[in-house]
């Protein structure tokens, strides 16, 4: 994974790169929460916004780390956001932090910003750092929200509901149905249902993917990591 | 060389923990009394479920006690628990009871049961439940009124008799497909209903307020 510092790639998180539909990270937080939209956001959000932090720390300490201590270190700065985050949950939207529970804290153990920190925050400048964590924390999170919006539709019938656990009672009503009557397919809000739609999202990434661009990525053989969908690039 | 790199990685690490503890330190404070106004806010809409409020929810406080001993394995409950008083401008409305059913299908049944001073339900919550969705979890009150049957019941209204399923010659509705979910709720709300009758008096007295006790010494 070497760093590119071309204009073009910088973008990759959000679609070439992306953290879950190619490199399968934080695969858990991903079908543990995303039984609705509101839960999907709330999650995605923080996780956006713990990325950021600990890419910008990271890479302004980029110049003493040393290989042996550049682990604790980032696993420190990372895990200091987290907590930042769920402090700042549980004040201002308490009902959420109860209902995203231990995933909250879990957030340190998402794969994902561990990898930023470690292959791009600590190479780079605080300004590419920042812009590099919003653009994969965004693809992060508007993935997020297309599984919270699809599962959320389909295994209850409703988009929108439980978003007062955000933004409170001025949400209660904004739960839409758009079926007639009673609706639920129960498979979509299991977690078998979260890993066949990731796997249908993946296979639609790829298609439009492998359309635009010939000759098709395969990973190489002997490649570090084996879990991709794809060339990481 | 080899120092140089310790002593910055050393600095590195320093201020990483700093930093860390910083952070922490100041947003815990800054938030402290933000996050201890929300936990209470969501306490109240927890117990307020099984109240009926009439829209003032201001006019409601609460004051929580230790359950007796004795109570703990009709309820339920493995441990040490608290029920809360419910006060409805300073006089006692009623009691919140928390209860737990061990027959359901999938483990336990969380349930809070309201029941006003004169013994009857103000309403049934399930807390948390791990039945059959599509089958048990009707019970849930996103799911169904069927909760809400319980509302206004005592334990002579119905007569004992009629405080089961309809299956079993009861009142209560069951599920196509689903009898043991709805039974383990019905016998547990008779039951937390027997205990509130037998507690009542207890829960009354040490709910009043204790004027003698707020004197300094
Ligand atoms: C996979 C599976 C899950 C079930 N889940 C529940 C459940 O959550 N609640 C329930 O009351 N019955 C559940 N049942 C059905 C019960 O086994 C039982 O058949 C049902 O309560 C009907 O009882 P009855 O024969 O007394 O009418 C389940 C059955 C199966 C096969």
């Amino acid at each position: 994974m070497k760093t590119d510092s071309s204009r073009q790639h910088i973008f990759d998180g959000l679609w070439r790169n992306h953290p879950v539909l190619v490199q399968l990270l934080g695969l858990s937080p991903l079908l543990a929460v995303t039984t609705t939209l509101a839960n999907a956001l709330g999650l995605g959000v923080a996780t956006l916004a713990v990325l950021i932090g600990s890419s910008i720390t990271s890479s302004i300490l980029r110049r003493h780390l040393s290989e042996t201590l550049q682990l604790p270190i980032l696993s420190l700065l990372i895990a200091a956001w987290v907590t930042a985050a769920e402090l700042i949950v549980r004040a201002y939207a308490y009902p959420l932090s109860q209902e995203l529970g231990v995933f909250l804290p879990l957030i340190a153990c998402n794969c994902m910003l561990l990898d930023r920190a470690q292959n791009f925050a600590i190479r780079n400048t605080v300004c590419r750092a920042t812009l590099d964590a919003v653009i994969v924390g965004s693809g992060f999170l508007s993935l997020m929200l297309v599984v919270g919006a699809i599962r959320e539709l389909f295994g209850r019938g409703t988009l929108f509901a439980d978003m007062y656990l955000i933004f409170g009672d001025i949400a209660l009503n904004w739960v839409r149905r758009p079926f007639n009557g009673d609706y639920q397919m129960l498979i979509a809000s299991m977690p078998a249902g979260g890993f066949l739609l990731i796997g249908f999202l993946i296979a639609i990434k790829n298609l439009i993917y492998n359309r635009r661009h010939r000759p098709i990525d395969v990973p190489k053989p002997g490649a570090k990591r084996v879990r991709t969908t794809g060339k990481i690039i | 060389m080899m120092t140089k790199t310790t002593t910055s990685s050393a600095l590195a690490l320093t201020l990483a923990a700093v930093f860390a503890s910083l952070l922490i330190a100041s947003l815990e404070m800054l938030t402290r009394e933000r996050a201890s106004a929300s936990k209470a806010a969501a306490e109240l809409r927890y117990l307020g479920q099984v109240l009926d409020m009439d829209n003032q929810p201001a006019a409601f406080t609460f004051v929580s006690l230790p359950i007796d001993n004795r109570y703990l394995e009709v309820l339920g409950l493995g441990e040490a628990a608290q029920m809360h008083i419910a006060l409805r401008n300073g006089e006692p409305y009623a009691a919140i009871v928390p209860s737990v059913s061990n027959t359901g299908y999938g483990g336990a049944i969380k349930l809070l049961v309201g029941i006003d001073f004169s013994a009857r339900i103000t309403a049934v919550r399930i807390v948390s439940h791990r039945e059959t969705k599509g089958l048990g979890d009707k019970i849930e009150s996103q799911q169904s009124d069927w909760i809400d049957s319980f509302k206004r019941r005592s334990l002579n209204n119905p007569k004992p008799s009629g405080w089961a399923i309809k299956a079993d010659g009861g009142i209560y509705d069951q599920f196509t497909g689903a009898t043991i979910t709805p039974r383990a709720v019905v016998r547990q709300v008779a039951a937390t209903l027997e205990v509130f009758a037998a507690a009542r008096l207890t829960w009354l007295a040490d709910s009043a307020p204790r004027e003698s006790l707020d004197v300094e010494p």
